[in-house]
C-alpha cells in the first residue's frame, strides 16, 4: 500500500529524506552484490590453481591438496533429503492439526510453541544432540558412534519444521472455504474433504514449504557439524545413514580456523562458499517465485 | 451535454471545462461543463456510480492518486488551471478540502486531529493553534461537546461526532472550498440536522460542493444543483429550477423517484 | 458403510493429532532437560564471574557480555537500512524492475546459509577493510545477515495501517514522507518492534558467522573498544561442548541454559509487545 504517483512538490527536506529511504531500498541489492563479490574475490584463485577434474573429484583431503567437492555436496545432498522426508509429512500432518482440527486453544499454545522452536540457536540443538540423540541412535542402531548422518538427519529435520508448518498453513489457508463447504454440502466428512480436496488444491504451496525448507536444511552449519560425524567420504551405500558424512557448511566451519589465510585450501573453502551461495539463491527464488505467482504477498514468515 | 454557456460567470470560484475522467477505458465523466460559485452550496446529486465521488475528487486532485486515472480537461480555481506545473498540489488541498462519505478520525487526539493541517505547513504559536482549534469545532457544531476533553482519542467519539471532527479537520486548513461526499450517510437525524446547519453558516464564507445523501437534503440546502447520471451532466441550475422545472424528463424521472 | 468412513476419519485424525503433539514435545522435553540439568551450574556467580581453569571452573560473564555487544552492533547496523528499505517498499516504491530487483535481493539475502555471511564478513570486514577479527566485523556481519527479517517485518507492520489514513493526509495537504512520519510509522511501529525483536533473538544465537570474524575462545579481559575480539555464548557452548576434554557437564548445561534463557527472554520480550500493543490499537 502506498501514496502513489503524485506528483510531488519540490521542497527540498522531503526530496532529501525520500532519496535517503531509497538508497536504503537499494542497499540490499548492494550487499548481494557485495556478497557474491567477495566471495568471488577470495574464491577465484582456487579456480586458477586446482584444476578442475580434481575439485569434482570424490575425495577430499585437503592435506593431500585433494580438494574433490563430491562427497560434500553429496553430504549436504543426503542429509537434506532426510531431513525433509521427515519433516515434509510431520509439517504437513501439524499444520492440518492446527489449521483444521485443533480447537482454538490447543492452537494458541501450538503455535508460539512453533515459534520458539525456530528461534532455538543451532548450536543448543547440536549440543542437545551430542548428549541426548546421539546415544541414543547408537543405542538402536548398533552402529559404533552416534555422530552419523542419521543424527544430522533428525536435528535437520527438526529445525526445518517450523518453516514448512508455517508455508503448509499458509497454504491451507488459503484454500477457499467454498471448496470445503461443497464438499460437506456432498456429504463428505471431514477427513475426505481434507484428503481429496483441501490437499491437493494446497499442494502448490506445500511444494513452496519443501523448498524452503530444503534451503534452509542446506544451509544448516552447527547442528550437522556437531553431530553429523565430520568425515568427508562419499555417502553412498544402503548404510550411509548410519556413518559420519561431511556437508559443505560443516567443512567450511571446521576447516577455515586451521587454514593459513592465501593458501590454495583457504581459497577452496570459498569455493564451496560460492557453490552454497548459489546453490541456495536458486532454491529459494524458486520457492519464493511460487509463493508471488500465487497472489499472495507471502509475508515475512518464509524468512523465518 | 447542456449548454451553460449562459450562466457561466467570470468569477467563478471553480470552473469544470469541457472534463472528462477516464479509469483504464472506462469512463466515469463525459464533457462536464460545470462552475461553483463563491458562497454558494452546489448539490451534486444522482444514482449510485454516476461519477459524484468522482468529480470532486478531481476538484483537489485527489483523483492523482488513482493510477490508472486519466483526465480531460480543464479545472480552474480562481482562473488559474490546477494543473499547471508550477501549482503546488499540497497547497491545492489546503484550499480545497475534502469530508468522505465514512468518517476517518486519525489515531491521535481530538486536539491532534484537528491541529493536523495547519501543523504541516508552517509552525504556528500555541495561542494561535488554541483559537484555530476553537473556531474550526464551533464551525463544524461540535465545540461544545468536545471543549472539555480535547486530548481524548478521537475514536472515542460517536460516529456523528467523529464527522464534524472531520468537517472541523478540513475547517482548520481555512480553505476556500470545502467539498463534501455523501458526509451524512451513516448519521442520525440529529447529527444530520446539527452538520446542515453548519454548512448553510459556513456557506457564508466559503463555496461547498456537496454530493447529497437524497435528495431531499439536496434541496434542504443547496442553492444550485448538478444531476449527473452515468457520467454525464444532464441538469444544472438553480436548486428551484432543476427540482420544480427540470428541463430533461430523466431528471424529472429521478427527482419523481421512477428510477433511483 | 457409514461407520467405515468415520473409523478411517478417526484413525486419520488420531495420526495427525499425535504428529502435531510429536512436534511439540521434543521442544517441551529438551527445555526442560537443559533446566534440569543446568540449574545445578547456575548462580550468581556463574553470570558474573570470569571463566577460570581453562573454562571449567568460574562464571560465562566475558560470553554474555560479548552477546549484548554483538546484539548491540547488530541492532544498529540493520536498523537503519532495514527499516528505512521497508519504508521504501511499503510507502514510495512502484511495481517497476527497481522494486523486483530489491525484492530479489532480499530472497537472496533471506536465504545464504550463515557459515557463508561467515565468509563474507572475513572477506569484506576482517581482511579487506582491516578490520581485523573484531566486535565491528561480526556485528556488520550479523546486521547483513539479520537485514531481509528486519524489512519484511517492517514492510508488512506498514501495510497494516489503513490506507484511509494515507487518504487523509493527502487530502490535507500533507506528502508522503509527513504521512508516513506523523501517523502511519508510529502506527506500525509495535509490529517494527517486534520484529526487529525476534530478528536480533535469531542473530544472538547464531555462531557461523561469527566464526571467523570475531569470536574467540578464552580473552582475559573483556573488550575495550570494537575494534577487539569478544567471547560471546554460541560459541562459548560449541567449543566447550566439543573441544574441552574434561569440561564438567553441569558447566556445558549451564551456558545452553543461559544462552536459552537470554533468547526465550526476547522472544517473551517481543510477545509482550505485540500483545499489549494490539489491545490498544486504534483501528
Amino acid at each position: 500500500m502506498k501514496t502513489p504517483t503524485i506528483p510531488r512538490d519540490v521542497n527540498w527536506r522531503e526530496f532529501f529524506v525520500e532519496q535517503l529511504i531509497r538508497l536504503a531500498g537499494a542497499s540490499s541489492i548492494g550487499f548481494v552484490l557485495l556478497i557474491f563479490l567477495f566471495l568471488i574475490r577470495e574464491g577465484a584463485p582456487a579456480l586458477l590453481e586446482v584444476p578442475l577434474s580434481n575439485l569434482v573429484g570424490q575425495r577430499w583431503y585437503p592435506t593431500f591438496d585433494i580438494y574433490g567437492l563430491a562427497p560434500l555436496v553429496l553430504g549436504s545432498l543426503l542429509v537434506t533429503v532426510g531431513a525433509i522426508a521427515i519433516s515434509l509429512p510431520l509439517g504437513v500432518a501439524a499444520a492440518l492439526f492446527i489449521g483444521e482440527i485443533a480447537p482454538e486453544w490447543v492452537r494458541e499454545i501450538l503455535k508460539p510453541a512453533i515459534e520458539i522452536i525456530a528461534g532455538i540457536p543451532s548450536v543448543v540443538i547440536g549440543f542437545v544432540g551430542i548428549q541426548v540423540v546421539s546415544p541414543l541412535v547408537r543405542e538402536f542402531s548398533g552402529a559404533p558412534t552416534g555422530l552419523t548422518a542419521l543424527t544430522g538427519v533428525l536435528l535437520l529435520a527438526y529445525m526445518a519444521l517450523p518453516t514448512i508448518i508455517s508455508i503448509a498453513e499458509d497454504a491451507l489457508d488459503s484454500v477457499p472455504e467454498s471448496y470445503r463447504h461443497a464438499a460437506y454440502a456432498l456429504s463428505a466428512t471431514q477427513w475426505q474433504t481434507i484428503w481429496r480436496v483441501v490437499l491437493p488444491a494446497a499442494r502448490p504451496g506445500i511444494v513452496t514449504a519443501v523448498m524452503l525448507g530444503v534451503g534452509r536444511a542446506i544451509g544448516e552449519t552447527m547442528t550437522v557439524m556437531m553431530v553429523a560425524g565430520n568425515a568427508a567420504r562419499m555417502p553412498l551405500g544402503l548404510d550411509a545413514f548410519l556413518r559420519p558424512v561431511r556437508t559443505m557448511t560443516a567443512t567450511i566451519a571446521a576447516e577455515m580456523g586451521e587454514v593459513a589465510r592465501g593458501s590454495t585450501h583457504y581459497h577452496v573453502l570459498f569455493v564451496v562458499g560460492l557453490v552454497l551461495f548459489l546453490l541456495t539463491f536458486v532454491i529459494n527464488l524458486a520457492g519464493a517465485l511460487t509463493i508471488f505467482r500465487r497472489g499472495r504477498g507471502g509475508g515475512g514468515r518464509f524468512l523465518a | 451535454m447542456v449548454t451553460n454557456k449562459a450562466i457561466m460567470s467570470e468569477t467563478a470560484k471553480l470552473t469544470l471545462e469541457d472534463v472528462s475522467f477516464y479509469y483504464g477505458d472506462e469512463s466515469a465523466l463525459r464533457h462536464i461543463d460545470l462552475q461553483i460559485l463563491n458562497h454558494e452550496i452546489l448539490a451534486v446529486f444522482g444514482p449510485a456510480m454516476s461519477g459524484k465521488s468522482t468529480l470532486l475528487r478531481i476538484l483537489n486532485r485527489l483523483t492523482d492518486l488513482a493510477t490508472e486515472g486519466r483526465l480531460e480537461g480543464q479545472v480552474f480555481l480562481d482562473g488559474k488551471n490546477i494543473h499547471d506545473p508550477d501549482v503546488s498540489v499540497t497547497q491545492l488541498r489546503t484550499r480545497v478540502g475534502i469530508v468522505f462519505a465514512v468518517p476517518v478520525p486519525l489515531p491521535l487526539s481530538i486536539w491532534e486531529n484537528v491541529t493536523y493541517g495547519p501543523l504541516l505547513g508552517r509552525r504556528r504559536g500555541k495561542d494561535q493553534l488554541e483559537e484555530l482549534v476553537e473556531r474550526s469545532l464551533r464551525s463544524a457544531a461540535l465545540w461544545d461537546e468536545v471543549k472539555d476533553r480535547l486530548q481524548d482519542p478521537a475514536t472515542a467519539l460517536s460516529g456523528g461526532q467523529q464527522q464534524r471532527l472531520c468537517l472541523a479537520r478540513v475547517l482548520a486548513l481555512e480553505p476556500e472550498v470545502i467539498l463534501l461526499d455523501e458526509p451524512c450517510s451513516g448519521l442520525d437525524p440529529i447529527s444530520t440536522m446539527k452538520v446542515e446547519a453548519a454548512l448553510l453558516t459556513l456557506k457564508q464564507k466559503h463555496s461547498i460542493v456537496i454530493v447529497p445523501h437524497n435528495v431531499q437534503q439536496a434541496s434542504r440546502i443547496g442553492n444550485k444543483a448538478a444531476f449527473l447520471l452515468m457520467g454525464e451532466l444532464v441538469e444544472y441550475g438553480s436548486v428551484e429550477d432543476v427540482f420544480t422545472r427540470p428541463r430533461d424528463s430523466r431528471t424529472d424521472d429521478y427527482i419523481t423517484g421512477r428510477f433511483g | 458403510m457409514n461407520s467405515s468412513r468415520y473409523t478411517v476419519q478417526k484413525v486419520a485424525f488420531g495420526v495427525i493429532s499425535a504428529a502435531a503433539i510429536g512436534v511439540v514435545i521434543p521442544l517441551v522435553l529438551v527445555i526442560a532437560y537443559i533446566v534440569a540439568q543446568g540449574i545445578g551450574a547456575m548462580s550468581w556467580e556463574f553470570i558474573s564471574a570470569m571463566p577460570r581453569s581453562g573454562m571449567r571452573e568460574g562464571g560465562v560473564f566475558p560470553a554474555l557480555v560479548g552477546t549484548v555487544w554483538l546484539t548491540i552492533g547488530t541492532a544498529l547496523t540493520s536498523l537503519p537500512f532495514g527499516v528505512g528499505a521497508g519504508v521504501y517498499l511499503a510507502e514510495y516504491a512502484s511495481d517497476n524492475w527497481f522494486t523486483r530487483t530489491i525484492r530479489l535481493a532480499i530472497i537472496n539475502l533471506a536465504g545464504v546459509p550463515s557459515v557463508v555471511y561467515g565468509l563474507f564478513g572475513l572477506g569484506l570486514f576482517v581482511i579487506f577493510l582491516r578490520f581485523g577479527m573484531s566486535i565491528v566485523a561480526g556485528s556488520l556481519t550479523l546486521g547483513i545477515m539479520t537485514l531481509p527479517v528486519i524489512i519484511s517485518t517492517t514492510e508488512q507492520a506498514l501495510n497494516a495501517v489503513p490506507q484511509s489514513f494515507r487518504v487523509v493526509n493527502v487530502s490535507l495537504g500533507g506528502t508522503t514522507w509527513q504521512g508516513v512520519r506523523k501517523v502511519i510509522l508510529p502506527q506500525a511501529l509495535p509490529g517494527i518492534m517486534t520484529g526487529v525483536i525476534l530478528g536480533l533473538e535469531r542473530a544472538a544465537g547464531e555462531t557461523a558467522p561469527i566464526l571467523f570474524t570475531v569470536a574467540a575462545f578464552y580473552l582475559p579481559r573483556l573488550p575495550h573498544s570494537i575494534f577487539n575480539q569478544t567471547m560471546a555464548l554460541p560459541y562459548h557452548l560449541f567449543v566447550i561442548s566439543t573441544q574441552v576434554p574434561g569440561m564438567p557437564i553441569r558447566i556445558q548445561y549451564g551456558t545452553a541454559l543461559v544462552l536459552m534463557v537470554f533468547v526465550l527472554t526476547m522472544n517473551l520480550l517481543a510477545t509482550l509487545i505485540r500483545r499489549y500493543y494490539r489491545r490498544r490499537r486504534q483501528w
